[in-house]
């Protein structure tokens, strides 16, 4: 039989590990030019072209883009990136 | 005031002509965003709108974990901004004959610094204020935009 504390502690791990990710949500703002983000999203995560032209297209049309998904930690890290780019950048936990 | 080219590579750097009228302006407006930064960490100054827009809540919804996030960045963020505008002052107060000549990591914080000279004055001054040209602002605003805009495009 397995030691309750023992069994706590693997769940405890679990939720660490497998806990939901974290999404880094990029905003529409009105003053960043699109070119502008577009060359973040390229330069910074080295998307392909299309792909930051894409997502850059997204937060303008749509408000919003979700950007990347990782750790907490991963995801904290982009948002500072890109505050440090002037870009509106927030995170948020999948479904939580 | 009297507008000069694009920001335009040459000889392997990205260059551009200042006048003396617009290193003035560029070296106002840096420094009272600096000024602004300065007071990053002073509470009172948690709601002031460049710093709110500059330095956002990373968690909306969420205060006990913006708080965290803004404990553990905000004061690098805020450094680093500064010294974004420190660096392009510095630049221009040493650019002979007012050609800024920039390696490719120089573009890239002047790139930001312009951006975020530009959020500053759209904040201060206001959205609708800046958009419109026919204001003094909105003149150095839409200066600042195409002169961010031309250096992004050589990226």
């Amino acid at each position: 039989m397995l030691d309750p504390d023992l069994l706590e502690e693997r769940r405890l791990d679990e939720r660490l590990l497998l806990g939901k990710p974290w999404t880094l949500l990029v905003w529409d703002d009105p003053v960043n030019l699109m070119n502008y983000v577009t060359w973040v999203f390229t330069s910074y995560f080295g998307f392909p072209r299309p792909k930051a032209e894409r997502l850059m297209l997204q937060v303008h049309t749509e408000g919003k883009a979700a950007v990347h998904s990782g750790t907490r930690e991963e995801i904290e890290r982009h948002v500072e990136a890109m505050h440090g780019y002037g870009l509106q950048a927030t995170m948020e936990q999948a479904d939580a | 005031m009297r507008i000069l080219g694009e920001f335009q590579r040459r000889h392997g750097a990205i260059e551009r002509r200042f006048t003396g009228a617009e290193r003035k302006m560029i070296g106002n407006l840096s420094n009272g965003l600096a000024e602004t930064l300065a007071a990053a960490d002073d509470p009172a100054a948690y709601e002031d709108v460049v710093l709110r827009r500059l330095l956002p809540d990373a968690v909306p919804g969420d205060p006990d974990a913006s708080a965290e996030f803004s404990a553990a960045t905000r004061e690098r963020l805020a450094a680093a901004k500064s010294e974004g505008v420190h660096r392009i002052v510095q630049d221009l107060d040493s650019a002979p004959g007012g050609v800024v000549r920039l390696d490719d990591e120089g573009a890239i914080v002047w790139v930001k610094a312009l951006g975020d000279l530009r959020i500053a004055l759209a904040e201060r001054v206001g959205i609708d204020n800046v958009q419109k040209a026919t204001s003094p602002q909105g003149l150095v605003y839409a200066w600042l935009t195409w002169l961010q805009g031309s250096l992004v495009d050589l990226l």
